[in-house]
């Protein structure tokens, strides 16, 4: 798989291996909500057997997701496999009123949210009501709070020069050591090493302005 | 209000412009549009993913996890968020050692201030305590005493005095003894009784008016020796260690400073001078020598030397002064001249 071209460019066509196939637009409008009943009834017998079908429902689209945010394929995975565990293990599928995939959406944004948080202030404790199943009380705001944020990270990752922004893929997506992006991209280590702090430390710096960001537009938005 | 999904995706993929990113703002303050705004957001980011996911591994190694939750918090740590979030930088247990250590030293040097609760006089100044176990101590001025914070009556019933103090001590049912510890090596055991301790740098005395008290001390080989002491016996003990025991002495004067009373029966103004040194520390002066042979009969209650000193004054007609520690008194009409 070509690195330069795949993660960030939204290519029209989804790319087909492993993912679950792609319900055709159409039909999606009804098809989550009755396959969600199903899994409902399934997890009012057998928790185990919900989760394993929800597990496979949304795991990839979770994952897509957390990355626009993260930037980092295996924390992604992580993040969305924690919250799985932790939906299955504090049985958290009990308490919700609306949809699996709401909260899901929103539990797994909180995470990733509250991760890049963490990496960038890591004096900032995080809330403990990382996982509470209420969507109701999902903010819009923090919604509006949240898209604006992985937009602007793709901004600021589409703005890295090429090279930079090459191996800044290549070692957070595709997990790969300086030795082998040095020889795959025919480097040194030491500068593939320098891309990869100067990449980052861009990203940071933008995150800590997108942050201020935000907050003024919460602003405007509570003020129009 | 309706929103086009077109619309919401064009937002979802940045593509909005600034007019149509409020319009979205708006829609979705309607709590009826979360879940539309869930399911669209679901089936743009299946129709746009960033990347393919291995779900069937991750999918095993989620049974595994479930299966045995024992090996789940190491699971939880993940290696590259070590990487990212070095907490327990090895820095962090030195500061924590640092605090640590800082916080003993500092407790073993103010280990006093935090155990023993001092109480002391100024030169000027008598006080009565009463201790919790029905103890009292009555504290002539310029001394001070130290008495336990913690456990006082039943882990123990030791104090440290400094000075010049009576007490009079509750025996309770539990045979606790009570122990006067003395700066200069010496302490004094009791189990209920009445007693005036004075420790001065020179000597140390100790007087029994009622009951038993043994006496601990350091002779003059540096061998700890005991001493029972009956009532009437007055102790007094050397910085070297000698001890000399005088027995039948007159109690009934027994530090009579306690009681804030000073009793003078044509009492001569030059040895009411000297009583006031002996009590309270403070060096009279009398700067007209016919005043010294003036007389004075009477009760005075005083609490402390200026309050003492101004009864003197007002019965006697003199004037007082303060310089340092020195009380002046003087004739009226002297002032008059001198000024």
């Amino acid at each position: 798989m070509p690195a330069n071209g795949f993660p960030l460019q939204r290519s029209p066509d989804p790319v087909p291996d492993g993912t679950p196939p792609v319900p055709r637009r159409d039909s999606l409008s009804s098809v989550p909500n009755d396959s969600e009943l199903f899994i409902r009834t399934t997890f009012a017998t057998d928790p185990k057997m919900g989760c394993e079908l929800l597990f496979r429902q949304y795991f990839a689209p979770l994952c897509s997701h957390a990355i626009r945010f993260v930037y980092d394929r295996q924390l992604a995975e992580d993040l969305v496999a924690d919250l799985f565990y932790a939906f299955y293990t504090k049985e958290i599928y009990k308490q919700i009123t609306g949809s699996y995939r709401a909260y899901l959406y929103q539990a797994v944004r909180n995470r990733a949210y509250n991760s890049i948080r963490w990496e960038l202030d890591r004096q900032e404790t995080l809330p403990d009501d990382l996982d509470r199943p209420d969507v109701d009380t999902a903010q819009p705001d923090r919604l509006l709070q949240q898209d604006e944020l992985y937009r602007a990270l793709e901004q600021v990752v589409q703005q890295l020069p090429p090279q930079r922004q090459r191996v800044f893929l290549l070692s957070r997506f595709e997990g790969k050591s300086y030795k082998e992006i040095a020889a795959e991209m025919s480097l040194s280590p030491k500068t593939v090493e320098n891309h990869l702090l100067r990449a980052v430390s861009t990203v940071r710096q933008y995150l800590r302005q997108q942050r201020l960001i935000s907050w003024g537009l919460l602003i405007i938005a509570a003020l129009s | 209000m309706e929103l086009p999904k077109e619309l919401l995706f064009a937002y979802f993929a940045g593509q909005a412009t600034s007019v149509q990113q409020k319009a979205v703002g708006e829609w979705l303050h309607r709590p009826e549009n979360l879940e539309t705004y869930f399911q669209w957001l679901d089936e743009w980011e299946r129709t746009y993913p960033q990347y393919a996911p291995n779900v069937a591994s991750n999918l095993d190694l989620f049974r595994q996890r479930i299966e045995s939750p024992d090996e789940a918090p190491s699971r939880l740590v993940r290696s590259s968020v070590a990487e990212t979030r070095p907490f327990w930088h090895p820095g962090r247990w030195l500061v924590a050692a640092t605090v640590t250590l800082a916080l003993l030293i500092s407790g073993w040097l103010f280990r006093k201030p935090l155990f023993y609760q001092t109480i002391a006089t100024s030169s000027h100044q008598l006080r009565a305590l009463n201790l919790p176990d029905g103890s009292t101590v009555a504290l002539n001025s310029n001394s001070s005493i130290d008495i336990p914070r913690l456990g006082y009556g039943w882990l123990s019933r030791e104090v440290t005095l400094r000075g010049d103090a009576v007490f009079d001590v509750k025996h309770l049912p539990n045979n606790q003894p009570f122990i006067v510890q003395v700066t200069d090596g010496l302490a004094v055991e009791v189990l209920g009784t009445e007693f005036s301790v004075r420790s001065h740098a020179a000597q140390a005395e100790v007087v029994l008016k009622r009951g038993r008290v043994n006496l601990h001390y350091v002779a003059t080989d540096r061998a700890s020796r005991q001493l029972l002491m009956k009532p009437g016996d007055r102790v007094t003990l050397d910085k070297r260690g000698t001890l000399h025991l005088q027995d039948h002495t007159d109690t009934t004067r027994f530090a009579n400073w306690r009681y804030r009373l000073f009793n003078f029966n044509d009492t001569p103004l030059r040895d009411v001078a000297r009583q006031i040194q002996t009590v309270f520390g403070v060096t009279v002066q009398l700067n007209d020598p016919a005043l010294a042979h003036r007389t004075l009969t009477g009760t005075i209650r005083a609490g402390s030397s200026d309050e003492l000193a101004e009864a003197l004054a007002e019965l006697l007609d003199l004037k007082v002064s303060h310089r340092d520690q020195k009380l002046i008194f003087s004739t009226t009409s002297e002032i008059l001249i001198t000024q």
